[in-house]
């Protein structure tokens, strides 16, 4: 009898050919991403100003200590903070309501389906440039709003006075606003697919066991879609935190530093203020936020899939 | 045509050995069939006779040629997947054709051939469909079309009427063995269901955990299990095995005694008869070789131990379940359930007692720790 | 019946809510200059003037942002190239890997998966600076090549993803049915694999040529010409300069636009399709 046992060779040829598929995506996530993002933490522990070329050398953290030490890192964080939070709060809420009205059957439901899409497919500074007109001075939402204040006031005998985007709190807002606008469409495509997988037996069931809508809702449909939920979160975090173009579009940042992002800081830092090291030191403090960030959310994700099995 | 042979094939995935030292020798134009429960390596097994698993030692010879190293678009098989696998993005000409057509051969033969394969399976007028317009049964002729269609010399069919619902399935099964009859290839087989098993095949191997437990014809295999996982198998309802000693009388008769029951064991048999290593055996008997005697007021063993009827059980009726030509009893005999078949004019119901016999030529004895069957076959 | 009411009125709602901001702007790129200041929501004359400042090739007009806009077209070229070339890329990467990690068993695809899982959640203003300080030392600022480089890293590990939570939709007896009908691995692959998942390949392409075509920071930072300047980073001048009518900003809006709409509503199905049940799966 042959015994056939597989040769080194041939095992190495199996293992070979994966990592071979593999290779192309991973010389260019490589050099593209984790090459970079190397370089970036080096930069960040110098002194490295374009406008002093000559003047570039090693000082540890004190990029780090002097952002730390600002008050416009903290107003940003702050800013982001806030933004990312309400961001995604929004989208879940409303992605949510919409999946769950594509999950109906009624006539026209492909219609919906299809202009779902529609803020999706809009670039990020369009989208800017959008919300600029609809909320500049001759925009049909500031007129609403005009309206709409003129009326509290009017009733509650009240005198807010309306400044639209000049406001920092209004410009703020409708940053997040459209920020969500153009979020939704993706959030709901992954709810919509985690709704129609949950098994319609579920639902009779319930209704045998005497359940409201209501009740539904909150113990079948809800649990279900627990992964999905996170797994929007982790996504809308990210790009809350990453939101850049959009800004540079609405606002500039402005008014004042009303709407100064993290990411627009770090923006400004390297291109506006030509500080490399600085700019690398924030940009290094992103992504250590975001990756704690995403580490609680998959955290809670394990969490729940060892508790449903 | 082919005779295939396997030679101490083994598989292992990790840790796992699905399949365990096979040697197995299939005649040209044989319909084997391999039977065991899910996951007892019988479709590993097939697997390698496809050549779509490398064994982890072992040979698979077709007639005078080692195929172990050949991949399998170089052997010449033609194989039916549980799930069909039909290409969805090809009609079913183009299905039907794809093998004739990567093997070169040119297109007025491909067609000719095409339509002679959809002539045997009846399916020429769905020629034009894609498969998902098909429904299951006209997939299942057209995944059959599409391996006869190349003559192979083995025809490797995985759980093919599995996925088939209970009236098709038993039309498909007699469209097998037409086919069988018609071509002149090997047919291997695998499934889980021994009565596809007993129907369809010249002879039938029957697995469990990876290792052949038996190669029979399908009535050496009904009738002489090697061992209780075999007699347990296959069958339907499955065979009743009872614990008892095996004892003789002063007179020099053998017979078994369990709880509630005793049975005589004929002489023929006993002279077939391994020797008995223990006294602790199993009794199997199946349903139909119990008979039914009159229906009795108690099941107190007699006291009067002079009286004691050598082939008499004691039963009490559980469940009755009507089956229309047949009646299946489940009665306790001592603490086990026993099914009987009977006749469906049969009054008795649940709660009577009724006294049992066992044909004492019918029965089967084994080894009561192995469980090996302890009649050496004739 | 109360039921079925509000129901519609739901969905009146979402669709007010998806297509408003959208159809005004529309709506807007047809109005002469004086309506907007009226704060309309439909023009009253409608004029495809807004538009023809994009396609004045001459070049003589001399309204303000005439001088953006007559480099439209050759912007939208740009976003052309980089977006089919960023697509191309993805797709034969990204397919090549996501068929090694759905369908070929071998050590350290755990390991893999996290690197580009790790990969996508590194924000963009992370690496800018030493991206530019890389494409520079290169001599590809103000390439086409720098920017589809930059856009095919951060899609290629959403798009890997996605296939391979496609690919393992696919039953593995199709390829061994292909196998015993005589092809080779390779033949397979070609003939049985890739022709069924063209679904799911269309739709990663899809997906990826539209974030291209959206995405700015990078393509802001690496063009300076209109050599390589994508429509986007054009449409942001528009931003820095004040005096631009919004009408004509409107219609600069629809035009970036019109490409990924038309891709979306063509490719609906498969897109939403593909992106739910990979994410979610």
């Amino acid at each position: 009898m042959t015994v056939l046992r597989p040769s080194l060779f041939m095992s190495r040829t199996r293992d070979l050919l994966p990592l071979l598929l593999n290779l192309p995506a991973v010389i260019l996530l490589l050099a593209f991403i984790a090459y970079p993002i190397g370089i970036s933490f080096w930069m960040s522990l110098h002194r490295y100003n374009l406008r002093r070329p000559d003047q570039v050398y090693f000082h540890g953290l004190e990029n780090y200590a002097t952002i730390l030490a600002s008050s416009e890192f903290w107003n940003a964080l702050w800013i982001s903070l806030y933004f990312t939070f309400m961001a995604v709060l929004l989208v879940i809420v409303i992605a949510m309501a919409i999946a769950l009205l594509l999950h109906e059957s009624f006539r026209g439901r492909g219609v919906v389906r299809a202009l779902l899409l529609i803020p999706w497919a809009i670039p990020g500074v369009v989208n800017g440039l959008m919300w600029v007109g609809l909320l500049g001075d001759y925009g049909a939402f500031n007129a609403m709003l005009e309206d709409t204040v003129a009326a509290v006031n009017y009733l509650f005998g009240i005198n807010i006075v309306y400044t639209g985007m000049a406001s920092p709190f209004v410009a703020l807002n409708a940053a997040i606003g459209a920020h969500v606008w153009r979020s939704v469409p993706f959030a709901c495509i992954i709810f919509l697919a985690a709704i129609q997988a949950i098994p319609t037996e579920q639902y009779r069931a319930a209704r045998v066991d005497g359940a409201t809508s209501w009740n539904r809702f909150r113990f079948i449909t809800l649990p279900w879609l627990y992964h999905a939920v996170l797994v929007v979160a982790i996504f809308e975090t990210m790009n809350g935190f990453r939101a850049f173009d959009l800004i540079y579009a609405l606002t500039g940042g402005g008014p004042g530093d009303a709407t100064h992002v993290i990411a627009w800081q770090t923006y400004k830092e390297a291109f506006a203020r030509l500080d490399f090291g600085g700019a690398n030191a924030y940009s290094y403090l992103i992504t250590l936020i975001t990756m704690t960030l995403a580490i609680i959310y998959i955290r809670l994700l394990y969490r729940r899939g060892l508790v449903q099995g | 045509m082919a005779r295939v042979r396997l030679k101490n094939l083994t598989k292992h995935f990790g840790d796992v050995v699905a399949v365990d030292n096979v040697t197995l020798d299939i005649a040209d134009r044989e319909f084997l069939t391999l039977l065991g429960p899910s996951g007892c390596g019988k479709t590993t097994l097939l697997n390698m006779i496809a050549g779509l698993e490398s064994p982890t030692a072992g040979e698979v010879w077709f007639d005078d040629r080692n195929v172990t190293a050949v991949p399998p678009e170089r052997r010449d098989i033609a194989m039916v997947f549980q799930t069909y696998a039909l290409y969805p993005h090809m009609s079913v000409f183009d299905n039907v054709a794809f093998g004739l057509k990567m093997r070169g051969v040119p297109a007025e033969d491909r067609k000719r051939l095409v339509l002679a394969a959809s002539k045997t399976m009846e399916i020429e007028h769905l020629l034009d469909r894609k498969p998902r317009a098909l429904s299951g049964g006209q997939r299942q002729r057209v995944a059959l079309a599409r391996a006869i269609v190349r003559d192979p010399g083995v025809f490797l069919l995985d759980e093919p009427l599995s996925n088939l619902d209970a009236q098709l399935r038993v039309v498909m099964r007699t469209e097998l063995k037409r086919l069988h009859g018609e071509l002149e290839m090997t047919f291997v087989y695998v499934t889980h269901d021994q009565a596809e098993s007993l129907i369809l095949a010249d002879r039938i191997v029957v697995m469990q955990d990876g290792q052949i437990q038996q190669i029979g014809t399908p009535e050496s295999i009904y009738d002489c299990p090697a061992n209780t996982f075999v007699a347990g198998f296959v069958g339907s309802p499955p065979i009743n095995l009872l614990r008892g000693t095996l004892e003789q009388s002063a007179e020099g008769a053998w017979r078994v005694v369990g709880e509630g029951y005793a049975c005589g064991v004929p002489v023929s048999m006993i002279e077939r008869m391994k020797p008995p290593e223990g006294r602790e055996v199993f009794l199997g008997v199946r349903a139909e070789d119990i008979g039914i005697g009159e229906a009795t007021s108690s099941i107190e063993p007699d006291a009067a131990a002079g009286n004691f009827d050598p082939t008499g059980v004691r039963a009490k009726v559980v469940v009755r379940e009507p089956m229309g030509s047949d009646l299946y009893l489940t009665v306790d005999v001592g603490g086990t359930n026993v099914k009987v078949r009977t006749r469906p004019e049969n009054l008795l119901d649940r709660g009577d007692n009724v006294g049992l016999y066992f044909d004492p030529g019918k029965i089967h004895l084994f080894n009561g720790e192995s469980g090996e069957s302890l009649i050496s076959e004739s | 019946m109360w039921r079925r009411a509000s129901l519609y009125i739901y969905a009146l709602a979402a669709v007010i809510y998806l297509t408003l901001p959208f159809a005004w702007v529309a709506a807007v790129s047809f109005m002469p200059e004086r309506e907007v200041t009226q704060q309309r929501w439909w023009p009253e004359e409608p004029t495809i003037g807004n538009y023809s400042l994009y396609f004045d090739v001459e070049g003589q007009s001399a309204d303000v942002g005439a001088a953006i806009a007559r480099q439209f077209p050759r912007a939208i070229v740009n976003s052309l190239i980089i977006g089919t070339a960023v697509m191309l890329l993805n797709l034969t990467c990204g397919s090549l890997a996501a068929y090694a990690l759905a369908r070929l068993p071998f050590r350290g695809n755990l390991l893999l998966l996290l690197f580009y899982l790790g990969s996508r959640s590194v924000p963009g203003v992370a690496i800018m600076i030493p991206m530019y300080l890389l494409m520079r030392s290169y001599g590809l600022l103000d390439t086409h090549l720098s920017v589809i480089l930059s856009h095919t890293t951060f899609t290629l590990p959403f798009t890997i993803w996605i296939l391979k939570g496609y690919f393992q939709t696919v039953p593995l007896d199709l390829e061994r049915a292909a196998r015993v009908d005589g092809c080779t691995p390779l033949g397979a692959l070609v003939r049985v694999f890739l022709p069924v998942t063209t679904p799911g390949l269309v739709a990663v392409g899809i997906f990826a040529f539209i974030a291209s075509w959206g995405e700015f920071l990078f393509a802001l930072l690496f063009t300076t010409t209109i050599a390589s300047r994508p429509v986007t980073v054009l449409a942001s001048d528009f931003a820095q300069e004040l005096q631009v009518p919004f009408t004509v900003i409107a219609a600069g809006g629809v035009l970036v636009i019109l490409l990924p709409l038309v891709l979306s509503f063509l490719f609906q199905r498969l897109i939403i399709q593909g992106i739910g049940g990979s994410v979610t799966g």
